[in-house]
């Protein structure tokens, strides 16, 4: 389970998370909505230790991410799409990530080829298309068979067939169990996929709900969200 | 969890070509620099001799350079981000890293000691003179090559961690080390000779008179002293900026 409770994070008098309280259950995909510089990153940071909430407190299993006696185990997360020595291969850079973790050199092989970069592994990463970094990020989320996954705009830079894998992949993963939390400000490509919608705006929360309560009635996802957050489709 | 970091790190300096780039750099500083002198200056002397092995250490501001481009490069390619994903405890990260620079260090200051002695001995005999320097001097510049490399690889972990920035961190240890460092020792001896270059001079034990700006040297064991404080000290000041700071969103 992946619970906020009145998180809130400000910068100087900018107030980019505000009392955001959300949960995202194992077994759902969870899409987080809102458009660029809702704070939805500043979110995910929290959940995962790489920023201080202010106030409030962001768990995952109970637990702040700096708690967790298996944080690789526990979740796995996509935040960048580069975060990448460009002089290492795929390989290398998942050997290391492995080793860091203790955990055994052939689960990089698995992830590899379950992330379907087996061919390329020998490859600079400096030579790897944004969409290649993208699934090799998702490689290294899923090195510890982690229980929960947490996802930044996963999707950016794959190509059709890339978001169709994306899909299909994170659904299977879901119906295993898995808690999967997943940032968007592309709704078209999140609403055949999440099960749940969490949606901000300003820091703030909108909505948290199922996509069948908001779509009730033939809305479309989309429609529900603009009428919410009262924009204009500029996000589609 | 420190064993696995320090596995895990060593691997990414193997992997990473820079690194052996860089080692071959250490390695060429020492080998133009015993053989520039060998060819130009004078070779028959014990003094002469102790000056030529004395370059044995050259290569450590190499090595201080390669710990600040490692440290610092882990936020300018990001790779800090799954660092602290698998290990929150950024302390441990740092130390690993410092662990197995320092380790790096110690092997190239040992391998350019072999190689100094090496072009030493052969440029000698091949000028016709007689290596006069004895066994336990080559021991004690040795140890003082491997030493002081060794802790300026560390030391540069420490700076590069405090600095995050790559660039300016590599451009400010440059200037630093070839106007500010010979400044302060041409200018105020006394404090110049505290600074890494001076150390480095007196790590090598040449006992030599003429070290260009820095007249003052400090005995081998007060520069290990020194040396080790400042390593001790960006070694905290890395750790204690990492633990505080914040990891921010790549603008790139």
């Amino acid at each position: 389970m992946i619970a906020c409770r009145s998180l809130t994070k400000t910068f100087g008098r900018h107030r980019a998370v505000d009392q955001l309280s959300f949960e995202a259950c194992p077994g759902k995909v969870t899409g987080f909505l809102g458009r660029n510089g809702a704070g939805k990153t500043t979110t995910l940071r929290i959940l995962l230790g790489l920023a201080r909430p202010t106030y409030g407190s962001a768990l995952i299993d109970g637990h702040a991410y700096a708690d967790l006696r298996d944080p690789i185990g526990t979740v796995g997360a996509v935040l960048e799409a580069s975060t990448f020595h460009p002089g290492r291969t795929a390989h290398a850079h998942l050997t290391v990530l492995a080793l860091a973790a203790g955990i055994p050199l052939v689960r990089v092989v698995e992830v590899l080829r379950i992330v379907e970069l087996t061919a390329d592994a020998d490859m600079r990463v400096g030579h790897y298309s944004l969409g290649m970094r993208q699934r090799l990020s998702l490689a290294a989320a899923l090195l510890g068979k982690p229980r929960a996954l947490i996802l930044d705009e996963p999707a950016n830079g794959l190509d059709p067939q890339g978001i169709r894998w994306l899909r299909t992949f994170l659904r299977a993963r879901a119906s295993e169990g898995s808690a999967v939390l997943l940032s968007s400000h592309m709704l078209s490509e999140v609403a055949e996929l999440v099960d749940n919608v969490v949606i901000i705006d300003h820091g703030r929360l909108l909505h948290s709900g199922s996509v069948r309560e908001m779509t009730a009635g033939g809305v479309r996802l989309e429609d529900a969200y603009f009428e919410l957050t009262g924009s204009a489709p500029e996000a589609r | 969890m420190l064993p696995r970091l320090i596995r895990a790190e060593a691997s990414k300096l193997r992997g990473t070509p820079t690194s052996w780039w860089v080692f071959g750099a250490a390695f060429a500083v020492v080998a133009v620099s015993t053989g520039l002198s060998l060819v130009l200056g004078p070779v028959r002397t014990a003094e002469d001799q102790r000056s030529l092995v004395g370059f044995a250490s050259v290569g450590g501001l190499v090595l201080l350079l390669l710990g600040v481009v490692a440290a610092a490069g882990e936020y300018r390619h990001r790779t800090i981000v799954p660092a602290i994903l698998i290990t929150p405890r950024r302390t441990t990260l740092v130390a690993a890293q410092a662990i197995v620079y320092a380790a790096a260090g110690a092997a190239v200051g040992l391998t350019s000691a072999a190689l100094c002695m090496l072009i030493t001995v052969v440029g000698v005999t091949l000028r016709g003179a007689h290596f006069v320097v004895p066994v336990e001097h080559i021991a004690l510049v040795a140890l003082g090559a491997v030493i002081y490399t060794a802790l300026s690889a560390a030391l540069g972990v420490g700076l590069g961690a405090v600095a995050r920035n790559q660039v300016a961190a590599v451009a400010g240890v440059l200037v630093f080390l070839s106007l500010i460092d010979p400044a302060i020792s041409a200018l105020a001896p006394a404090l110049g000779r505290f600074g890494p270059s001076a150390l480095g001079i007196a790590f090598s034990d040449t006992g030599a008179t003429n070290n260009g700006p820095f007249s003052q040297i400090l005995p081998l064991w007060a520069a290990a002293v020194v040396y080790l404080a400042y390593t001790a000290l960006f070694m905290v000041a890395g750790t204690s900026t990492s633990v505080r700071r914040e990891i921010p969103t790549n603008t790139n």
